[in-house]
C-alpha cells in the first residue's frame, strides 16, 4: 500500500513538472512567435500593443492584425491535432492512428474544396461546416473499411489503407481544384499554414477549438477506460459504442476546424501522444490535457521555424512538421511494424 | 499446357496491341486545333503545311510517345520489384524511388547553373543517383537482423520516406518565383506536358536496352518468384541476380521520372492486372505489362488532356483518380 502510494507520489509529480515546464516553454514560444518575423518587435512592445493600442504605431498594428492571430491560431491548431491524435490512438489502439495517416485530413480537405466550388465566398462557420462532413466521410470511409475486412488486423495495414484513402481524397481535390481554377487556392491551402490568418478568422475558430477541448476532456476517464482493451472496458461497465462515438464527434470538431483553417498539418497527432506518453505514462486523464499543450508547442515552434528558413518569406508548417514527424514515423513503422 | 498458356498470351496481347493503336488514333486527332483524319495522315506522311507539322509532331506526338514510354517503364520497373521482394505492394512509387529520382533531378535542374548544364541526356543519369541513393536508405531502414522483409512494413516505410522528400521538397519550391513553381509543381504531380523529342531520346535507350534485356533472362526472374532455397538448389546465383535486377528496375523507375515527374501507381497496378491476365511468367507477364502501362497512361493523358479542354489536368491526378481505389482493392483482397 505504501508503495503504491510512493508510486503514485512519483507519477504525480513527474505530470505536474510536465505541466509546469510545458507552461513556461508556451508562454516563451508565444513571446518567441509574437516576435519574430520579417519585422522584429520587443516583447514590451507586444505588452504595450495589447494593453494601451495605438492604431498609428505600425508595430501594434502587426502585433494586432498579423502575429496575434497567428500565434493564437498555431497553438489552438496543434492542441486540436495532438487531441484528436491522442483520441484515436487510445480508441483504436493503434499506435499510428492520427488524423492525417488515417486520411482525415485528406477528407477534411476534400469537404473543403467542394465549399470553395460550390458555395464560393461562405462564411468561415460554412466551411468548417463542408470540412466536417469532409472529416467525417473520411473517418467513416476508414472504419469501415477497416471493420469490413482485415485491414483493421494490424496497426501498419490500417495505416496503409489510410494512406490509400488519403491519396484517394487528395487527388479528388486536385481533380476538383483543376477542373473549377481554383488550383492556386487550394495548393496554397494545401502546403498547410497560418500564415495568412486573419484577427477574424481566428476569432471564428476559437469557439470550435475549446468547444472540442471542452468535450474531449470531459471524456478523459471513458476513453482510458477503451484504452485498457475492449473487453477490460466492458468489463468495467464502459459502453464501449458510446465512449467510441463520442471521442469521433470529439476528432470531428477537433481535425474539421482546424484543417478547414491552416490545412492539412501533418504529423502533429501522430508524433505528440507518442511524445507525451513516453514521458507522463498511459493513464489518458493525463495524457489528453498533456498532449494539448505539448501539441500546441509542437505547432508553435514550427510556425517561428517556418519564418527563419527563408526570411523574409513563409515556409509552410506543414512541411516543417513533416520533416519533424517523418523520422518519428519511420522509427514507429520499423518498430511496431516487424508483426506485420 | 504450355502452348495453350502462349495461345492466351498471344490473343491478350493483341487485344491490348489493338487497344492501344485505337487510344493512340485518338489522342492524335484530339486536341485544341481540329484536324480531320485526312489531314493527320497527310502531315504523318509529311505533306502537311508547316502548322500542322508542329502540332502534329512537336506537340501531340511527342506527348503521345512520351506517355506509352513513361507507362511501359514504370510499369516493367514494378513487375521486377514486386517479384524481387515477393510483394504485391512494391513498387517504385509507393517504395520511394520515385520521390528519391524526383527530388534529385529538381536540385539539379534549379541549383545547378545553366552553364554548367549538360542537357536532358544528363537527366536519367542525375535522377539514377537519386533513386539509388533513396532505396539504399528505405532497404536499410526496413532491414531486420533476423528475418525476411515485411512486405507492408517496407512499403510503409517507403511512403513515409516519400512524405519526408515531398516536405523537404516544398521547402525548397518555397524559395522559386511563382513561373518557376508552376513548372515544378506541374512535375511533381506528373505530366508529359511541354517535353521536347529530346527528352525521347534520351529516355528510350534505357527502356530499348533493359526491357529485352529482361524478357530475355525471364527464366532467371520466375525462378525469383520460388523460396530462396529452391531458387538457389536449381542452380540460381540468387544474390548477385537479384542485385542486378534490382539496379535495373531502379535505373528504369529513374529514367522514367526524370522526364514524367513521379507518376504514382502505374508501375503498382500494371503488374498486377499483367498478372492476372498472363499468368507470372515474366516471358509474358513483362510485355503484358509494358503494354498495360503505355494503354494506361496514354488513355490517362488522354482524359488529362481532354476534359477540361483547353485547359490541362494533370496526367498524375488522373492516375491516382484510378490507382488509388485499385490500390485499396489490392491491399483490402492481399492476404499476407
Amino acid at each position: 500500500m505504501e508503495e503504491k502510494r510512493k508510486e503514485k507520489k512519483r507519477k504525480n509529480r513527474s505530470l505536474y513538472l510536465f505541466l509546469f515546464l510545458s507552461l513556461i516553454l508556451l508562454t516563451t514560444a508565444f513571446f518567441w512567435s509574437v516576435c519574430t518575423g520579417a519585422r522584429e518587435i520587443r516583447p514590451s512592445v507586444f505588452l504595450e500593443a495589447l494593453t494601451r493600442y495605438d492604431a498609428a504605431n505600425v508595430d501594434h498594428v502587426i502585433i494586432r492584425t498579423l502575429r496575434l492571430p497567428r500565434t493564437v491560431v498555431a497553438a489552438a491548431v496543434g492542441a486540436s491535432l495532438a487531441v484528436s491524435g491522442t483520441l484515436m490512438q487510445a480508441t483504436t489502439r493503434n499506435p499510428m492512428a492520427s488524423p492525417s495517416v488515417l486520411g482525415i485530413n485528406a477528407g477534411a480537405g476534400l469537404g473543403l474544396a467542394l465549399a470553395m466550388v460550390f458555395v464560393p465566398g461562405a462564411s468561415f462557420n460554412q466551411t468548417v461546416l463542408f470540412s466536417f462532413a469532409g472529416a467525417a466521410v473520411g473517418t467513416v470511409t476508414i472504419f469501415g473499411i477497416a471493420s469490413a475486412s482485415r485491414a483493421g488486423s494490424s496497426p501498419v495495414r490500417l495505416a496503409l489503407v489510410g494512406t490509400a484513402i488519403s491519396s484517394l481524397f487528395s487527388a479528388c481535390s486536385q481533380a476538383v481544384a483543376m477542373y473549377f481554377k481554383i488550383s492556386q487556392d487550394l495548393t496554397f491551402w494545401n502546403a498547410g499554414g497560418v500564415s495568412g490568418v486573419r484577427p477574424e478568422q481566428a476569432r471564428l475558430l476559437l469557439p470550435w477549438t475549446l468547444a472540442g477541448l471542452l468535450f474531449a476532456m470531459s471524456i478523459a476517464k471513458s476513453v482510458s477506460l477503451l484504452s485498457l482493451g475492449e473487453e477490460v472496458a466492458v468489463g468495467l461497465g464502459g459502453k464501449t459504442k458510446y465512449i467510441k462515438m463520442a471521442a469521433s464527434f470529439a476528432v470531428l470538431i477537433l481535425t474539421g476546424s482546424s484543417v478547414a483553417i491552416a490545412g492539412p498539418i501533418s504529423f502533429v497527432g501522430l508524433v505528440t501522444p507518442h511524445a507525451v506518453r513516453f514521458l507522463i505514462g498511459s493513464d489518458y486523464r493525463k495524457v489528453l490535457p498533456c498532449s494539448m499543450f505539448a501539441g500546441a508547442l509542437l505547432v508553435l515552434f514550427a510556425d517561428v521555424v517556418a519564418r527563419m528558413v527563408n526570411p523574409p518569406f513563409e515556409t509552410p508548417t506543414g512541411a516543417i512538421t513533416a520533416l519533424i514527424g517523418v523520422p518519428f514515423f519511420i522509427y514507429l513503422a520499423a518498430r511496431k511494424g516487424g508483426k506485420g | 499446357m504450355r502452348k495453350q498458356q502462349k495461345i492466351r498470351f498471344l490473343k491478350r496481347l493483341v487485344v491490348l496491341l489493338a487497344v492501344l493503336l485505337l487510344l493512340f488514333v485518338i489522342s492524335i486527332h484530339a486536341g485544341y486545333t481540329k484536324m480531320g483524319t485526312a489531314d493527320v495522315f497527310r502531315t504523318l506522311l509529311g505533306k502537311g503545311n508547316a502548322e500542322e507539322a508542329l502540332i502534329l509532331f512537336d506537340f501531340r506526338l511527342v506527348r503521345i510517345v512520351l506517355a506509352m514510354l513513361v507507362g511501359a517503364g514504370l510499369s516493367v520497373s514494378g513487375t521486377i520489384f514486386q517479384t524481387i521482394s515477393k510483394n504485391a505492394l512494391a513498387s517504385p512509387d509507393l517504395l520511394g524511388v520515385s520521390a528519391g529520382a524526383g527530388i534529385a533531378v529538381l536540385l539539379y535542374t534549379f541549383f545547378v547553373p545553366e552553364e554548367m548544364a549538360v542537357g536532358v541526356f544528363a537527366l536519367p543519369f542525375v535522377s539514377l543517383a537519386g533513386a539509388l541513393l533513396t532505396a539504399m536508405l528505405i532497404y536499410s531502414l526496413a532491414h531486420q537482423k533476423d528475418r525476411a522483409i515485411s512486405p507492408v512494413r517496407l512499403v510503409l516505410i517507403g511512403i513515409s520516406v516519400t512524405s519526408g522528400i515531398n516536405a523537404a521538397e516544398i521547402i525548397f519550391t518555397v524559395r522559386l518565383s511563382p513561373e518557376k513553381f508552376q513548372i515544378v509543381h506541374t512535375w511533381m504531380i506528373g505530366s508529359v506536358y511541354g517535353n521536347t523529342w529530346s527528352h525521347v531520346l534520351a529516355l528510350l535507350p534505357w527502356l530499348v536496352v533493359i526491357i529485352p534485356f529482361l524478357i530475355y533472362r525471364s527464366r532467371d526472374l520466375n525462378l525469383m518468384r520460388l523460396s530462396d532455397g529452391v531458387a538457389i538448389g536449381l542452380g540460381s546465383p540468387l544474390k548477385k541476380s537479384r542485385f542486378l535486377y534490382l539496379m535495373l528496375a531502379v535505373a528504369l523507375a529513374a529514367a522514367c521520372v526524370s522526364v514524367g515527374g513521379a507518376i504514382g501507381f502505374v508501375g503498382l497496378i500494371c503488374p498486377h492486372l499483367a498478372r492476372k491476365l498472363v499468368g507470372p511468367n515474366h516471358q509474358y507477364c513483362i510485355p503484358v505489362s509494358a503494354v498495360t502501362g503505355a494503354v494506361l497512361l496514354l488513355g490517362a493523358d488522354l482524359v488529362a488532356r481532354t476534359i477540361i479542354a483547353p485547359n490541362e489536368m494533370l496526367l498524375g491526378i488522373v492516375v491516382s483518380l484510378i490507382g488509388a481505389p485499385y490500390f485499396l482493392y489490392i491491399l483490402l483482397t492481399s492476404k499476407s
